[in-house]
């Protein structure tokens, strides 16, 4: 699965730190999301799409 | 998301002093083979055999010097609250990484077991099954630490 958070990171003006207190992880969540080597779960990618907000699947794209 | 399996954070740094004492102790025991003498307790046993082979007793007491029991008990009891406490900043990716520590772990585990179940014979094989008691912990703790660590390391400084 790809993603384009760090674009919507870019977007919003959020650190990586900023988003990862909304949502309620740690940095380092974040960090692995972004570089493609964690999936999330379906409620942190719910919960990341809303501070963007956009639907979960302009954010999350299936490869 | 957290996990109710595991312990509170605070239970961590409780962990390492036990685990400690427990290493400090079984490093002892390794040495000496045998612990100081007001160690010697009367104990209750389930089941017991000395190396006499005289017969099994079943639901006795007997006297026996308790400073490896006391080592395992402690390491067994630190480890699993060093490894099993949440961190400060538990979340789902981290679970991740404790569950993939705890798989390679096993393997590791068994993998040696293996092997030195085909190149170990007699006696010896005793050292590996004593080790064994405790080395799935050991693998699990240092992979997962191992994991945390690298995942620090690797990321970027924080931009907008």
């Amino acid at each position: 699965m790809k993603n384009n958070i760090k674009i919507q990171r870019a977007i919003y003006q959020l650190t990586q730190a900023e988003l990862a207190e909304r949502v309620g992880v740690s940095r380092q969540t974040i960090h692995a999301i972004e570089t493609g080597k964690y999936n999330p779960s379906v409620v942190l990618a719910i919960r990341i799409a809303r501070v963007f907000q956009k639907p979960v699947e302009e954010i999350f794209l299936l490869e | 998301m957290t996990s109710d399996v595991l312990f509170p954070y605070r239970y961590k740094r409780i962990g390492m002093y036990i685990f400690l004492m427990g290493i400090v102790l079984g490093i002892w025991y390794l040495i000496n083979q045998e612990g100081p003498p007001f160690l010697n307790w009367r104990v209750p046993a389930l089941w017991f055999e000395g190396l006499d082979l005289s017969g099994a007793v079943f639901f006795g007491r007997i006297t026996d010097n308790v400073l490896d029991e006391l080592a395992l008990i402690l390491i067994i009891a630190g480890g699993i609250l060093i490894g099993f406490s949440r961190c400060r900043d538990e979340d789902e990716y981290i679970r991740k990484l404790r569950s993939d520590s705890l798989i390679w772990a096993f393997y590791v585990n068994y993998g040696i077991l293996a092997a030195s179940i085909i190149f170990v014979y007699g006696l010896s094989f005793l050292w590996i099954m004593t080790f064994n008691m405790l080395t799935p912990l050991l693998f699990f703790l240092f992979r997962f630490y191992y994991l945390l660590y690298r995942e620090k390391k690797s990321m970027y400084p924080d931009e907008k």
